[in-house]
C-alpha cells in the first residue's frame, strides 16, 4: 500500500476484504430490496387461500357491481329475521361476500352478524340436523360472555351452561363419532335431532328474552355447507335448523352447495326467503367484469408490478374465477422471481397459465374430455349427467349468467389449448 | 398438445416452495410411489439448505396432517400424501378450513392419487393454483446428466486435441499434466482412481 | 520451479479437507450464488443458478465395480458451475455480475464417508474493459508426481495463461464470494479517490499487445 492508503481511516470491512478489493461486505441478512423478499411480499398480497377476513381487513376488497353482500345486508336491515342462501362456484368469492355482509352490518347500531364456519368444528360428512343451531347457540353464548353479560341473570347463566353441555354432547366429534350423547352425569342416552334442535332453540330464546334490549338483532352467517355433497342431508339441515333459527327471529345467511342450483335440487332454494347467486364473471361478455377484475388485482400490489399486457392476460385466462385470477397472478410472481424479472411480464403469466391448465387437465376421464371438446368445438353443454355436473364443480366448465339469467357455458380458458 | 405436468427436480421444486415462504401457499409434487420417501427427504434437505424451517408429516394419515396443520409452527410442512385415497381427499376438502395456515404446505403424492384429489377435493385443489409439478423420473434425469457429461468431454477433447484413451494412457504412465482440466476429464470418464496415479 | 518449496508449502498450508458431502457442498454453492442473485449482485437468474451449478455424473465403466470392491474406486466427484469454456465465449452458460464481469468454475473432489477432499479446481472470471486484466483465474492443480517438477500447485493467472503467481488454496465458497463481491473496480473508503490516469508505460504496453494479437497467430489453440 502506498502512503496515501496507509493514512486512510480504518474501514468497517475486514482488513482481508480491503486487500482483496472487496467493495461491499458479503451480505449477512436480506436487504430491503432483496428480490426474494420483494416477490414473497407480492405473493402474500395476492394470496387466494388466505383467510378472507384478512382481505377485508387489508381494505383490498373490491365490491362487484350488483354485489351480493350489499343486497343481502340491505335486505337484512329491512327484514332482520329473513333467511338467505348464497350459492356460487368454487373460487367465486362466497366467503368473502359473507364477511362483507358482516362488515356492512357492523355499521348498524342494533344488528350483529356472527360468522360460523360449520366445517371447522364438525365433519360435515357426518352432518345432521341440529348442528347448525348448536353452533349458532355457541356463537351467541360466546358473544354474551365476551361482553360480560353472562351474569346478567340466573336464566342467562343457566342457559349458557346448558348450551355448552348440550353442544359438547351433541356435536359429533372424534370422541363421540356416531352417537348423540348429551352430557348428563352418570347417564348416557341418545337424543333425536328434533329434540336437540328444540333444546338449543329454547336456550337461545331464553337468553335473548332475558337480555331484552341489551341483545342485538342477531344474523347468523353460516359457511362451510357448500362442501356438503349429500343433498338430502343438506335439505334436512335447512328444514330443521334454518327454520328453527328463523322462528327465533334470527337472520340467516347460508352458503349452499352448487349442486343445489341444478335439477330437482333447485326446489331447496324455495326454503329460503331469498336466493342469491354469486356467479363467475363473464370477462368476454361483460366489459365491467374485466374492469372489476383488473382493479381487484392491481389494488393488491404496488403500481407497475404487472405489465399491462400481463394483467390483460391474467384477467382473460382466469375465466372470471376470482380465486384462479389471484392464483395465476401468484404463480406469475414466482416465475418472474425465478427468471430474473423485476416486473411481472406476459411471459411469466403465460408460464403460469400453462402450468395451471396442465393441472386442471389431470384426472379427466375420456367421457369428460369428450364433453369438453364438444363445448369448445360446438359450444354445446347441457348438464344432464353427473359427469357434466362434476365438470362444473371442478371448474373445468364455467357457467355465466347474463342479465337475462340465461346460462352460458365455456371451458376454462387455461385448458382450452389442451382440449382442442 | 400433451397435457402432462411440467417436471422439476427436487431442488427446482424446493426453490418454488422457498419463493412462496411467508404466506398461505399450497404446492403439490407428483412422484413415483417407490421413490416417495427418498424424494420427500431430498425436498426436506433442499428446503433446509435454503433456510426454510421445514417439518415433514407422515406417514399418510389425514389425522396427522390436520393435527400438524393446527400445531406445527414450521414455515413449510411437507406432507406424505402418497397413501391418501378418495375418501381421504374428500375429508380434507371438507375440513380444508383447518388446513389454512400462514405458511407453505407441500403435498407429495402419486399420479393416481393426485387424479383422485382433483375429483374429490376440488376446493382444496383450487388453492394449489398453478403450483403442481412432477418429478422428472430417473431415466430422464440420467439422460440429462449423460448429455451434460458428454458435452463437457467434447469441450475437453476439442481444447486439448487428445482422445479419452490418450488421457487414460498418460494417467496410467504418470505423464498426465496436472492441470485441473485433466482431473475433471478423468472423473468424467469414471476413472477417479487414476487421479492419484 | 527452483527453490520455491517453502512458498509451495505455505500456499498449500490450509486444509483441503472438511466434513460434509458433495450434495451439501452443491447446495452451499447454489446458496451463495442465489443469495447474490437475490441481492442483485449477480444478474444471473435464480433458476439458472440452480441449473448451472451441478454435479456431473461420471461414466459407468466396466472397471468400476471391481474398483469399488477393492476399495480403490475413490469416489471422485466433479461439481461445475456453467459450461466448459476454453474459448471465453459469453455465449456459453456462466454467471454474470451486475458490472458485466462473468465467471464459471469447475472442481473435483473426493468424497469419503462424511468427508470431502479438494483435489483440483479452476475458477475463472472475465472482467470488463478497464479493469486491468481481461481475466483472472485461480487454479488448483493435482499434486505433481515428482518433487523436482513441482510447479506451484495453487496459483492464479492475471490476464495471461502463461504467467502464474502463487495463491493460497481456497474453499469453493470463498472463491465464489471473491468473484461476486471482490475484484471490483471501485474502492470506497468514504473518501473521494482520485482517478489515476494510465501511465505512458501502460498505454504503450496495451497498444503493442494489440498489435501482437492482431498480427500474430498464437500457437496451440485459443488458450496460449
Amino acid at each position: 500500500m502506498d502512503t496515501f492508503e496507509r493514512s486512510l481511516p480504518c474501514p468497517t470491512s475486514a482488513p482481508s476484504a480491503i486487500l482483496l478489493g472487496m467493495s461491499q461486505a458479503v451480505p449477512q441478512t436480506a436487504v430491503a430490496d432483496d428480490r426474494l423478499t420483494h416477490f414473497r411480499r407480492l405473493r402474500e398480497q395476492l394470496a387466494p387461500a388466505r383467510d378472507p377476513s384478512e382481505t377485508l381487513a387489508l381494505e383490498v376488497y373490491v365490491e362487484r357491481s350488483g354485489s351480493c353482500a350489499r343486497r343481502i345486508a340491505t335486505e337484512l336491515l329491512l327484514a332482520p329475521g329473513s333467511s338467505h342462501v348464497l350459492i356460487g362456484g368454487i373460487g367465486s368469492g362466497k366467503t368473502t361476500e359473507l364477511l362483507a355482509v358482516q362488515k356492512a352490518l357492523a355499521g348498524s347500531p342494533d344488528t350483529l352478524a356472527l360468522y360460523l364456519d360449520v366445517s371447522v368444528q364438525h365433519d360435515i360428512a357426518k352432518m345432521k340436523p341440529g348442528v347448525v343451531v348448536a353452533q349458532a347457540a355457541l356463537a351467541i353464548a360466546d358473544w354474551v360472555r365476551g361482553i360480560g353479560l353472562e351474569g346478567h341473570s340466573n336464566e342467562v347463566r343457566w342457559s349458557l351452561a346448558r348450551i355448552r353441555d348440550f353442544a359438547l354432547g351433541y356435536v359429533a366429534t372424534e370422541d363421540y363419532p356416531e352417537q348423540d350423547y348429551p352430557i348428563t352425569p352418570g347417564i348416557l342416552e341418545p337424543v333425536k335431532a328434533a329434540e336437540a334442535t328444540s333444546m338449543f332453540a329454547s336456550r337461545i330464546g331464553e337468553v335473548l328474552t332475558s337480555l331484552g334490549a341489551l341483545a342485538p338483532r342477531f344474523v347468523i352467517l353460516v359457511d362451510g355447507l357448500d362442501r356438503m355433497t349429500n343433498i338430502e342431508r343438506f335439505e334436512e339441515v335447512v328444514r330443521n335448523d334454518i327454520s328453527a333459527l328463523s322462528k327465533l327471529g334470527l337472520g340467516v345467511v347460508l352458503v349452499g352447495p352448487l349442486r343445489a342450483l341444478y335439477g330437482i335440487d333447485r326446489a331447496l332454494l324455495d326454503l329460503f326467503d331469498r336466493f342469491h347467486y354469486q356467479p363467475w364473471l363473464d370477462v368476454r361478455g361483460d366489459a365491467g367484469a374485466g374492469a372489476f377484475l383488473r382493479e381487484l388485482l392491481t389494488r393488491r400490489v404496488p403500481s407497475g408490478t404487472f405489465e399491462d399486457s400481463a394483467v390483460d392476460s391474467l384477467v382473460a385466462s382466469s375465466g372470471g374465477v376470482l380465486r384462479d385470477l389471484l392464483a395465476l397472478a401468484q404463480s406469475a410472481c414466482v416465475e418472474a422471481y425465478l427468471h430474473g424479472g423485476e416486473t411481472v411480464g406476459v411471459e411469466h403469466v403465460q408460464a403460469s397459465i400453462d402450468a395451471f391448465g396442465r393441472k386442471q387437465m389431470q384426472g379427466l376421464r375420456g367421457e369428460e374430455l369428450q364433453i369438453l371438446r364438444r363445448l369448445v368445438l360446438l359450444g354445446e353443454f347441457v348438464h344432464t349427467s353427473e359427469d357434466d355436473l362434476g365438470l362444473l364443480m371442478t371448474r373445468r366448465v364455467l357457467e355465466y349468467r347474463g342479465t337475462d339469467e340465461r346460462p352460458r357455458y365455456v371451458v376454462h380458458p387455461t385448458i382450452v389449448p389442451f382440449v382442442q | 398438445m400433451d397435457s402432462f405436468l411440467h417436471t422439476l427436480d427436487p431442488a427446482e421444486f424446493a426453490l418454488r416452495c422457498a419463493a412462496s415462504e411467508g404466506d398461505a401457499a399450497y404446492l403439490l409434487y407428483v412422484v413415483p410411489s417407490d421413490q416417495s420417501a427418498a424424494l420427500i427427504e431430498e425436498l426436506r434437505l433442499e428446503l433446509l439448505a435454503m433456510d426454510v424451517a421445514v417439518s415433514a408429516v407422515g406417514p399418510r394419515t389425514t389425522d396427522a396432517l390436520l393435527r400438524a396443520a393446527e400445531t406445527d409452527g414450521a414455515n413449510a410442512l411437507l406432507v406424505d400424501a402418497t397413501g391418501f385415497d378418495a375418501e381421504d381427499w374428500r375429508l380434507l376438502d371438507r375440513r380444508r378450513s383447518s388446513l389454512q395456515r400462514r405458511a407453505v404446505t407441500v403435498l407429495v403424492t402419486t399420479a393416481e392419487h393426485f387424479a383422485d384429489s382433483m375429483r374429490h377435493a376440488p376446493n382444496l385443489m383450487s388453492w394449489l393454483g398453478a403450483e403442481v409439478f412432477a418429478f422428472p423420473g430417473l431415466e430422464t434425469q440420467q439422460g440429462k446428466q449423460a448429455r451434460d457429461r458428454e458435452q463437457r468431454l467434447l469441450a475437453l477433447r476439442a481444447w486439448s486435441g487428445l482422445t479419452d484413451d490418450a488421457i487414460l494412457e498418460a494417467a496410467a504412465a504418470k505423464t498426465l499434466p496436472r492441470d485441473p482440466e485433466y482431473a475433471e476429464w478423468l472423473v468424467l470418464l469414471g476413472r477417479g482412481d487414476l487421479l492419484d496415479a | 520451479m527452483r527453490d520455491l518449496s517453502d512458498l509451495q508449502a505455505y500456499t498449500l498450508g490450509r486444509s483441503v479437507t472438511w466434513s460434509g458431502s458433495a450434495k451439501q457442498l452443491l447446495r452451499e454453492l447454489r446458496n451463495v450464488l442465489r443469495t447474490a442473485s437475490n441481492a442483485r449482485a449477480l444478474v444471473t437468474k435464480p433458476q439458472d443458478v440452480l441449473t448451472y451449478v451441478r454435479q456431473i455424473e461420471p461414466r459407468q465403466n466396466a472397471l468400476r465395480p471391481q474398483l469399488q470392491a477393492l476399495g480403490v474406486a475413490h469416489e471422485a466427484i466433479a461439481i461445475v458451475g456453467g459450461d466448459k469454456n476454453f474459448g471465453r465465449s459469453a455465449e456459453l452458460k456462466h454467471f454474470r455480475r451486475r458490472d458485466g464481469a462473468w465467471f464459471d468454475f469447475s472442481l473435483t473432489l473426493r468424497e469419503s464417508t462424511g468427508t470431502l477432499e479438494l483435489l483440483a479446481y479452476d475458477f475463472e472470471i472475465r472482467l470488463p474493459p478497464g479493469y486491468g486484466a481481461p481475466f483472472v483465474r485461480f487454479d488448483l492443480n493435482l499434486p505433481e508426481h515428482r518433487n523436482e517438477e513441482r510447479e506451484l500447485r495453487s496459483h492464479a493467472h492475471f490476464g495471461s495463461d502463461d504467467l502464474l503467481v502463487p495463491a493460497p488454496v481456497m474453499k469453493p465458497d470463498e472463491l465464489l464470494k471473491l468473484f461476486i463481491y471482490g475484484l471490483q473496480k471501485e474502492r470506497n473508503y468514504g473518501i473521494q479517490r482520485m482517478d489515476r490516469s494510465p501511465s505512458d508505460f501502460e498505454r504503450d504496453w496495451l497498444a503493442e499487445t494489440c498489435e501482437l494479437m492482431n498480427g500474430v497467430r498464437l500457437p496451440g489453440g485459443e488458450r496460449s
